[in-house]
């Protein structure tokens, strides 16, 4: 039995082929590799990991709470075989969020991003492309049980963070949802892949509940 | 044993030069002449060389001066300036020699004597942050917790820490959940 496992974190170029296209995407998963990273984009991956620290500790100091399944104590989660595909190709969905709330935060992910080298925080046009494995990761929780209503996206950086508040959004969900069943039909070889999928056509549920924009 | 820049930075880095300073306009200054005693304290092989000033067509000029401890060296720079900082047109000899005694003094804290009196115009050494270590001692306390999660709850139950607190201390603090 085959099984391939769609990471919310490379939604990105599974679903839009933002950094690697989504053919090239999918030629990887079928044959096992793993491309190296450009030292370019090394450098900010490099910088978000020593970072992602700063984000949580912010989110924790501006909520006054502790949260749970934050650095060391991540929990990725996994739908298994996601589309109830029958044979011998399976195709799961997992993800990893940054950190869960607590108390009245326990129906909301956190996901931290530290974008710009630290220099300032992302604006809202930059966050936007986040939305799809927020959407997904809200997804996977809420397949496996665990009940999520939002996440709370934070842009840190040395010079101030913002955070917005993405409410679930099933409209977005199942606009990705078909195309990741496209994708996933594709890998166990029963169909092809658009090089660009249509554009969501509804609206996004975000808003910024910290720092100015 | 033999110097290093290591270790001549770490000896003279760390000296409090209170009392031993004087005033120009808004700067403090290490007095030349303390400048001078304490380096020869230490190290009584140092020597001071002048290098080819920089001259300009307008008749401003920089002095540069090379320290030297054996085969150690740093070379500074410093302009030739009024009292308000400004560059003197054609300096006379007088204005020159103050200026080569400021400017010996600004090369030898590039060893680390006194460079503290650049950073902030104190005469105590100032303790950098540079290893990563935690400042905010409540923060330290959840960093040594063995329960960090339920430290962090209490320091923020007892206000502790709050919004000002900072997240990169916290940070460091929680890396290791």
């Amino acid at each position: 039995m085959k099984r391939f496992n769609l990471r919310s974190s490379n939604l990105l170029n599974i679903c839009f082929g933002a950094y690697v296209s989504r053919q090239r995407t999918l030629d990887n998963l079928l044959n096992d590799v793993v491309e190296p990273i450009n030292p370019f984009a090394q450098k900010f991956i490099n910088h978000g990991n020593l970072h992602e620290k700063s984000g949580v500790a912010k989110w924790i100091l501006i909520n006054k709470q502790m949260p749970t399944e934050i650095l060391s104590e991540q929990k990725n989660y996994v739908v298994e075989n996601f589309l109830n595909l029958k044979g011998d190709t399976l195709v799961d969905l997992s993800c990893t969020p940054d950190g869960r709330g607590s108390g009245i935060f326990k129906d909301c992910l956190i996901e931290i991003k530290c974008g710009a080298m630290g220099e300032k925080p992302h604006a809202l046009d930059k966050m936007r492309i986040y939305l799809a494995q927020v959407c997904i990761q809200q997804y996977v929780l809420n397949s496996l049980g665990v009940e999520i209503n939002k996440t709370h996206l934070v842009s840190w950086s040395f010079n101030g963070t913002r955070i917005w508040e993405v409410q679930r959004n099933v409209e977005f969900e199942h606009y990705l949802m078909s195309i990741l069943e496209e994708f996933s039909i594709a890998l166990i070889g029963s169909g092809d892949i658009e090089k660009k999928p249509k554009k969501f056509e509804g609206e996004h549920k975000i808003k910024l509940i910290y720092g100015k924009e | 044993m033999e110097n290093t820049y290591k270790s001549v930075f770490e000896t003279l880095s760390k000296i409090d030069v209170t009392g031993k300073t004087e005033q120009k306009g808004n700067y403090t200054y290490l007095k030349w002449s303390y400048a001078w005693h304490i380096f020869n304290h230490y190290y009584p092989e140092v020597q001071v060389k002048w290098l080819e000033p920089f001259t300009y067509d307008n008749g401003t000029m920089i002095l540069r001066c090379r320290i030297e401890i054996g085969d150690l060296y740093k070379e500074g720079w410093l302009p030739v300036y009024d009292n308000k900082y400004n560059a003197i047109e054609n300096p006379r000899a007088d204005d020159i020699q103050d200026n080569m005694q400021r400017c010996m003094v600004k090369s030898m804290s590039l060893f680390g004597l006194a460079l503290q009196l650049y950073h902030n115009g104190q005469p105590k050494p100032e303790e950098l942050n540079l290893e990563g270590e935690i400042n905010d001692p409540e923060v330290k306390k959840i960093a040594k917790a063995k329960d960090k999660k339920k430290a962090v709850e209490l320091a923020l139950k007892n206000s502790a820490i709050d919004e000002n607190t900072s997240e990169i201390d916290l940070g460091k603090a929680l890396e290791k959940v």
